[in-house]
């Protein structure tokens, strides 16, 4: 097994009185889009932050590509991110600006140049390439500031809300961009509120809470995809005893006031999860029951909703 | 995806040059800097004009005087060569006649360059690169630039970028004098002008750096600009006044005293410009060594803190 890319250790940060990290623990695999999940003050920044050398952990060590730290001479272009709330220069011209993060990343003036114009032309951003950032648009100013953290060939790239203030055509564009920098086996760590955004996205979550991880996994794990199944009734007839009988091994939960029938087991041989729906649903339709949907597994906004 | 990894590792020198031009590049893009350079130039420009007209006017009294000595015509050149009189008030000036004998040889407008450089220059670099880094931790900008070198060469990068900026401004100001000189002076000497002018302007850069790592010093320690501002000035005000005390009859007596007193003054840059006027003897190398010392020791202060703060 490959070591991760990111590994946080009992890491702390206080600031003053507040205690934003209180011992993070996580791992982020390498090659996997990976989502950070939080409410506000949760600490996902700080821990971003941390991650990219910006803040130094009180207490805890996080490793970065296996090594102690990151330390931006030694590891030069191999990480990058999008950090919230940073300003980009203001006179510079769009292109300018790349070109100098290019540069200072590593890569040779000519290489620079040529990556600058591909992650403007990625982001939609070509036809500004000439315009001085303080020309550009709040979403357009999110846009450059995602293009210059895939410049180069970063192994590992976090992203502190990267749609925030995106139009959804653009939102969407950025999503795309971003599953097919993955193909190339790119790391990334997202932090975002979107959740139905995240869930479409990545593959694998952390919930963080009070500066702790609460929860983390591959999506599908943390979610209950494999395990789980939702199922909505519209009003009519409740058979919800005939599948308790139907799944004597699983263990069902009727929400009477959303309507709602949550099946949860163990998957096994001849009890995968299709399984699982067609004796649900058989029993729910002899019964006389009216189907509104069936959901694989919770959204994750309802498990962040749940566990935080 | 076609994805650019041609990477040149030539290291820390060339990270700094990067940083280094970059600043000087958003500096001449700020209209702020502008604004500012300009003031200081026209400001300079009317006090080389003024200190023109007050040469011109003790060429004429001269003239009277060598007239009737035998010369037929004063200028600039006789003025230097031969006034007894200005030499005299070069000798009061400075209490030192070898200094004044030095200072009387050469060209007088380019004696009020080094005395206007030497004196007001350092508050325009104290006031203006300040914010150099503050501004940027302010605003995180800095963030993305950390993300890509060590704080040490950023840091050192961006101090490059200042000294580029304060030896573009004072080759200006050198300019502008020469210019003024040019047509407000007779018998102006164009050649020992230049010469002298030239001869000044390191001389006015190596005062000029401990000042400028006293404002990266300021930068590297506070979070916004308008603070860095303020520990920049009041700093080195604070800095001017212990020169000044140091220096002072007061608190001297005694060989013990006046060597810890001579110490203290060591850790100020205010007093090390009288050295670098007459650029012979131990007290010019000794004062270009304390520039160079101080210069060191404000930057390494200044990172100590910049390189475990949070950005």
């Amino acid at each position: 097994m490959s070591s991760p890319a990111l590994r946080f250790d009992d890491v702390r940060k206080r600031f003053g009185a507040i205690e934003a990290l209180r011992g993070l623990s996580l791992e982020v695999p390498s090659g996997t889009l990976f989502g950070l999940v939080g409410p506000n003050g949760a600490g996902k920044t700080t821990a971003f932050s941390i991650a990219c050398g910006f803040l130094s952990p009180d207490v805890g060590s996080v490793q970065v590509l296996g090594h102690s730290g990151f330390d931006p001479a030694r590891l030069k272009g191999r990480l990058l991110a999008l950090p919230q709330d940073a300003v980009l220069g203001r006179e510079t011209r769009c292109l300018d600006l790349l070109v100098f993060f290019g540069r200072l990343q590593g890569l040779t003036a000519a290489a620079a140049r040529r990556d600058a114009e591909r992650v403007l032309e990625e982001v939609g951003l070509t036809d500004r390439r000439k315009a001085p950032t303080k020309t550009l648009s709040h979403g357009m100013l999110r846009r450059l500031s995602v293009a210059q953290a895939l410049l180069g060939a970063p192994d590992i790239v976090l992203l502190d809300e990267p749609t925030s203030g995106l139009d959804p055509r653009h939102a969407h564009e950025l999503r795309e961009l971003l599953r097919r920098n993955r193909q190339v086996g790119r790391t990334f760590l997202i932090s975002s509120h979107n959740l139905p955004e995240l869930e479409t996205l990545c593959d694998h979550v952390a919930f963080i809470d009070r500066g702790q991880v609460v929860a983390a996994g591959a999506i599908d794990v943390v979610t209950g995809k494999g395990q789980e199944v939702e199922i909505d009734l519209a009003a009519g007839p409740e058979p919800i005893d005939a599948v308790t009988r139907a799944l004597p091994a699983a263990q069902v939960s009727w929400n009477a006031e959303r309507r709602i029938l949550r099946i949860t087991f163990r998957p096994e041989a001849g009890n995968a999860v299709e399984d699982v729906i067609g004796a649900a649903l058989r029993a729910l339709l002899d019964g006389g029951a009216r189907i509104g949907g069936v959901r694989r597994g919770t959204s994750l906004e309802r498990k962040f909703l749940e566990m935080t | 995806m076609g994805v650019a990894v041609v990477t040149d590792r030539a290291g820390a020198a060339r990270d700094v040059f990067l940083v280094a031009r970059f600043e000087l590049g958003e500096a001449l893009r700020s209209r702020l800097l502008l604004v500012m350079l300009l003031l200081f130039m026209s400001s300079g420009a009317l006090s080389a004009w003024g200190y023109s007209a007050a040469v011109g006017r003790f060429q004429e009294q001269s003239a009277e005087v060598m007239i009737m000595t035998g010369e037929r015509s004063a200028d600039s050149a006789m003025l230097r060569r031969g006034s007894p009189s200005y030499r005299d008030m070069l000798r009061a000036w400075l209490g030192d006649d070898k200094k004044a004998d030095y200072l009387a040889a050469i060209p007088p407008i380019v004696v009020f360059f080094a005395w206007a450089s030497f004196t007001f220059t350092p508050w325009l670099i104290l006031l203006t690169s300040a914010e150099s880094i503050a501004a940027e931790v302010a605003t995180r900008s800095i963030r993305f630039s950390a993300l890509r070198t060590s704080r040490l060469w950023l840091a050192l990068g961006k101090a490059l970028g200042q000294a580029w900026i304060v030896a573009g401004v004072t080759a200006l100001q050198a300019l502008t004098f020469f210019l003024v000189a040019r047509l407000t002076l007779h018998g102006f000497e164009p050649a020992a002008t230049a010469l002298g002018l030239l001869s000044f302007w390191p001389r006015v850069m190596t005062y000029i750096l401990p000042f400028l790592s006293w404002a990266m010093f300021a930068s590297m320690t506070t979070a916004s600009a308008n603070f860095a501002r303020v520990v920049s000035l009041g700093g080195a005000l604070c800095l001017a006044l212990f020169s000044g005390i140091a220096g002072s009859r007061w608190v001297r007596g005694g060989t013990v005293r006046d060597t810890v007193w001579d110490l203290f003054g060591y850790l100020t840059p205010f007093g090390h410009s009288n050295g670098l006027w007459y650029p012979v003897g131990g007290k010019f190398f000794g004062d270009i060594a304390v520039c160079l010392a101080l210069t060191v020791l404000y930057f390494g202060m200044g990172f100590a803190v910049l390189r475990k703060r949070d950005l």
